[in-house]
């Protein structure tokens, strides 16, 4: 899948990250900094995703032990969820990782998560990249692009 | 004599011995032809006992499943791992797993019911795919038994596909799984094969385009 890439800059945080022309995009849903979501296709699917979101991370928690947590909680909040793969890396020149989970939707199957999370500023950030379980590879350079494109302010 | 095969159609599996899958599966595909085979009579009896076949038909938990077998228009899978062998077959709409027996139960095996799109997690969940240490400074090696340490697993998945021309086509993936690290084996022409560091996301990738024929036939172009 080849998208075009356009700069996304918070309006008030002021992180910036590249996002694909013509998906939906939003700063107004309860409890995320941004969503943004591909365009419905013909066929019913699980529509590629992106979501970020910022929390207020305990200054006696560093950044292992949050992601351990948060991938923890994704067993409450997903189906039959099953973590694959975390990584240890830097995106915008900060620590972070990378996790890579499957998990079971409700309504389209097999869905891959991947998800980027780093400290900032007191703050956890977390990138989440939702994709149809089968289309992770198509997928896979999108998402690692548009994470690995995150610019902090 | 074999078992008899039990149904969990809440759960589209079945478990059942290999003459009762056989004519499970000849039922599937010709039901008339099923019928005039002798030797598949006391299968289909049982198979109606346990409510696998009634009127005629396969129980709908496991109709598109058995379709799948019949006609697996997306590929046929093959899983060899802890000295166990798994089966697969897929279409676009449906699938089937056949996993082996537990151990220390009797010769059935179940059969499985699934929507393609859960394949690669299915197959993932089956050689426990999971977080490893990426090896500092790791170089390919010469693989024989004994050269990687702390071994969890040796899994290799075969898929085999028909495209709509006619032309067959299929690929293989063969991973070990360490304590220390995740390694892809590649076949060389000097016997042992090559052992490449490798990471979990990428055998996931590698699983995903095993079942989507479509990226494995151009990967292997």
């Amino acid at each position: 899948m080849s998208e075009l890439l356009e700069t996304h800059r918070h309006s008030v945080t002021g992180f910036e990250l590249p996002v694909p022309a013509g998906w939906e995009r939003s700063e107004d849903v309860d409890a995320c900094a941004l969503v943004t979501v591909e365009p419905p296709r013909r066929d019913p699917h699980l529509r590629a995703n992106v979501v970020v979101t910022l929390e207020v991370v305990p200054e006696d928690e560093d950044l292992e032990g949050w992601t351990l947590r948060s991938l923890a909680a994704l067993a409450d909040s997903l189906l039959q969820a099953q973590v694959l793969d975390v990584e240890a890396l830097e995106i915008a020149g900060a620590p972070a990782r990378r996790a890579l989970t499957h998990y079971l939707h409700a309504d389209h199957g097999g869905a891959a998560l991947e998800q980027w999370l780093l400290l900032h500023r007191g703050l956890g950030m977390v990138i989440s990249c939702t994709t149809a379980a089968i289309e992770y590879d198509d997928l896979f350079d999108l998402t690692h692009a548009i994470a690995e494109g995150l610019r902090l302010p | 004599m074999s078992a008899e095969p039990e149904l969990d159609a809440d759960r589209g599996r079945l478990r059942l011995a290999e003459p009762t899958l056989q004519a499970l599966i000849a039922h599937a595909a010709d039901p008339v032809a099923a019928v005039l085979e002798d030797d598949a009579l006391p299968e289909l009896a049982r198979l109606r006992a346990a409510g696998v076949i009634r009127g005629g038909e396969s129980h709908p938990a496991l109709a598109g499943a058995l379709a799948a077998i019949v006609r697996p228009s997306l590929c046929t899978l093959q899983l060899s791992y802890d000295g166990r062998a798994m089966q697969g077959w897929a279409s676009y709409e449906d699938a089937a797993l056949l996993l082996p027996a537990p151990e220390g139960a009797d010769e059935r095996r179940t059969l499985l019911a699934v929507h393609p799109t859960l394949l690669p997690g299915a197959l993932a969940r089956l050689v426990g795919l999971a977080p490893r240490p990426r090896p500092e400074g790791a170089a390919p090696v010469s693989y024989e038994d004994g050269t990687l340490d702390g071994v969890i697993r040796r899994w290799r998945l075969e898929a085999a596909w028909t495209l709509a021309s006619g032309t067959a086509g299929g690929t293989t993936l063969e991973m070990v799984d360490t304590e220390g690290g995740i390694w892809l084996l590649q076949p060389t022409d000097e016997g042992a094969p090559m052992a490449w560091p490798v990471t979990p996301t990428f055998a996931w990738r590698q699983l995903v385009r095993v079942v989507m024929r479509r990226d494995a036939a151009t990967a292997a172009a």
